[in-house]
């Protein structure tokens, strides 16, 4: 692999959970995010799946630099990213940005599109000079499908999927080298979620991005993402090419997270793994792996060792791709036509 | 008093609007569709094309103002429900048909406990004692496979996770035993492995007690795997019917084809493996105060003609038995199978 623009190992970050208003104490932890190690390359798309509660969007904010993390470290181009402080954190904020998932709550409302979409170059006056901003949002509008003439709307008067496009402006108006996309498609209809894929990967390719792709929607991620890690209460659990993982899944949570999703073609019949029950509190996760409670494969040695995330020589069942399940082995079952 | 023909539900040429005057939103256009005992009829669609609303004329819980019906029919076993008197679709909410919403949490009372929610039915239509009636709301739990029903009776929704607070509301639905049941995406909010349980269980629960489903959804794939017939709703107006392995083999309407295609499948490699290319529908659906002229897709067609801007095709049969499509070219569709033709005018002339 190439040398990867943003790597990231053992991050860790807990919220304390409080009790009392004047003597407050803590009285617990909820781990959001339990050490978690990734590399994205420049240039491509590394999907991070998982339900609700799994931490996926916690690990957006702490790597944009918005809640700072409790341990572990991250590289951007190979410099400390939370050691940044000052100019260095202001400068390197040009190089990653963000696309928020609710396009109605992420913009403001009382600005207007070249308010919102130029703003960037209010921060960052270096990148575009003031003469020349009007021209550059209206350029950022057509790049994204909107028709530059509009650029004195304000939000309320686009449609959902519009403003997801304003959101991807704004994200792109700095030349960013990374774009960590949190559920940027969940809230848009089917069809209007299918011009916006196309939309992040014809970007993609004219400015060379690399995306961290969080999504819950293991279509979309495997439609658009090169890479894919699979969390589960704040760590991963199997992480491989978007081939391996979908092809070849050998962890039972992502065997059973992909035979959950349903097909739209009424000819497939696939047989499902049922998971029973929810996914425990990660304020008080399982001992072990943390899977271990509605995984059908749980032994005794689940609840004590907490299984490392990496190949499984000697298993008998060798994969091909990381995977952190003592008793991995790859599909059985592939489909019934 | 039963005709061989009857249906369960039937809903015929149902007209809805939205406000008054100049602003008046045209929800409904013309809807009409049956249900059966014990079948699934799912209404697939995207937001604002009218479909839960259909549910909620259905039911009788429609909000009259700002909603109006402005000409239809809903006929229960043959009884016009829309003319009805509330005391009597009262009587017939809960007892013969009921519904499942989206949203758990906002839809059970906070204040009250899940038994007692359920049990209020038993108390009121059964005239069972507080006691008995909590006993069955617990048999109602452990239906719907709430581990522990007999402790979990008296906790309140917030004691619950996302899918027992649907599973409740199922329970809820199913305590008079009703025959027709609605469910206005039952499983939207909840993640993909819960969502599966909740689906089998609706989907168990009509084959066993023989209920007729109609299932509200935005989703191909739970369409897909749960529905026998589906029709598809785009501007208040139904614009293909047909049983679900004929849809998704030969969908008659451009509108179907162009879902289909935007969907990103799980058993396809997408562009990140050489896999298929999602075509999208161009545009966006149109405003329901300002529907096009002629057919309401036309603006989005890549097939359109003058035809298709001065008239609105009719939803009829095309082909196979039950497979209707309301565009003019649906024979030409149907007969080109799935795969969307390379160029852009195979239907001219």
């Amino acid at each position: 692999m190439r040398e990867p623009v943003l790597s990231v190992r053992d991050l860790v970050k807990h919220f304390p959970v409080t009790r009392g208003v004047l003597f407050r104490r803590t009285i617990g932890h909820v781990r959001a995010v339990d050490g978690v190690s990734l590399d994205l390359a420049p240039g491509e798309t590394l999907g991070v799946v998982g339900e609700s509660g799994c931490g996926k969007s916690t690990l957006a904010q702490v790597l944009m630099r918005l809640i700072p993390p409790t341990s572990g470290t991250a590289q951007f181009e190979g410099e400390d990213l939370f050691a940044k402080r000052g100019a260095a954190l202001k400068a390197w904020r040009r190089d990653m940005q963000i696309v928020l998932q609710d396009p109605y709550t992420s913009l403001n409302p009382r600005r207007t599109v070249g308010d919102i979409v130029g703003e960037p170059f209010d921060i960052h006056p270096e990148v575009a000079p003031k003469g020349d901003r009007r021209r550059r949002v209206q350029e950022l509008l057509e790049v994204v499908g909107l028709n530059p003439e509009h650029i004195r709307r304000y939000p309320h008067q686009f449609s959902g999927g519009q403003r997801q496009r304003i959101g991807i402006a704004r994200a792109l108006a700095l030349r960013p080298k990374v774009i960590v996309c949190d559920e940027p498609v969940s809230a848009l209809d089917v069809s209007i979620q299918a011009q916006v894929l196309n939309l992040l990967s014809d970007l993609q390719r004219e400015f060379g991005l690399a995306y961290l792709f969080i999504a819950h929607d293991l279509g979309v991620v495997r439609h658009l993402c090169d890479r894919v890690a699979v969390m589960y209460l704040g760590s991963i659990v199997e992480t491989g090419t978007a081939e391996e993982i979908y092809a070849r899944a050998s962890h039972p949570y992502t065997q059973a997270l992909l035979s959950s999703v349903p097909v739209p073609d009424p000819t497939v019949r696939r047989a499902r793994i049922r998971l029973e029950g929810d996914v425990p509190s990660p304020a008080d996760p399982p001992s072990g792996c943390r899977f271990r409670t509605r995984c059908p494969k749980a032994q005794e040695v689940c609840a004590e060792q907490p299984p490392a995330l990496g190949l499984r020589p000697g298993t008998g069942h060798a994969t091909d791709h990381p995977t952190a399940c003592h008793f991995a082995e790859p599909p059985r079952l592939v489909r019934a036509e | 008093m039963t005709a061989m023909d009857e249906h369960l539900l039937e809903v015929d040429d149902l007209r809805v609007e939205f406000g008054r005057g100049r602003g008046t939103a045209s929800v409904l256009n013309g809807v009409s569709c049956h249900v059966d005992e014990g079948e699934t009829l799912a209404v697939l669609g995207e937001s604002g094309s009218g479909k839960s609303v259909t549910a909620q004329t259905i039911m009788g819980i429609l909000d009259t103002p700002p909603g109006r019906i402005t000409g239809g029919a809903v006929r229960f076993r043959g009884e016009e429900l829309l003319g009805a008197d509330e005391e009597r679709r009262r009587l017939l909410r809960g007892e013969s048909m009921a519904m499942i919403f989206q949203d758990a949490l906002s839809a059970l009372n906070p204040v009250y406990s899940v038994g007692f929610q359920i049990a209020e039915q038993f108390r009121f239509r059964r005239g069972m004692s507080r006691r008995d009636a909590m006993v069955r709301a617990a048999e109602m739990l452990d239906l719907v496979r709430i581990p522990n029903a007999k402790q979990r009776v008296k906790e309140y929704p917030h004691q619950f996770s996302g899918g027992m607070r649907q599973r409740a509301m199922i329970a809820m639905a199913l305590a008079l035993d009703p025959e027709l049941l609605i469910a206005d995406e039952p499983a939207t909010a909840l993640d993909v492995t819960v969502q599966a349980q909740i689906m089998e269980l609706l989907d168990e629960l009509r084959r066993e007690r023989g209920t007729g489903l109609v299932l509200i959804t935005h989703d191909l794939g739970v369409v897909a795997e749960v529905a026998d017939r589906i029709a598809v709703m785009y501007a208040g107006r139904i614009v293909e019917h047909a049983d679900a392995a004929t849809l998704y083999a030969r969908p008659g309407h451009p509108y179907t084809r162009g879902l289909m295609d935007s969907v990103p499948r799980v058993d396809d490699a997408g562009v990140g493996g050489a896999g298929a290319v999602l075509r999208p529908i161009p545009g966006l659906p149109p405003s329901l105060s300002a529907i096009p002229h002629g057919c309401p897709f036309h603006p989005r067609c890549a097939y359109a003609q003058d035809v298709c801007t001065d008239e609105v095709p009719p939803l009829r049969e095309v082909g196979a038995p039950d497979h209707r499509a309301a565009c003019h070219f649906a024979e030409q569709f149907v007969a080109e199978g799935p795969d969307r033709p390379a160029t852009q005018d195979v239907v001219s002339g």
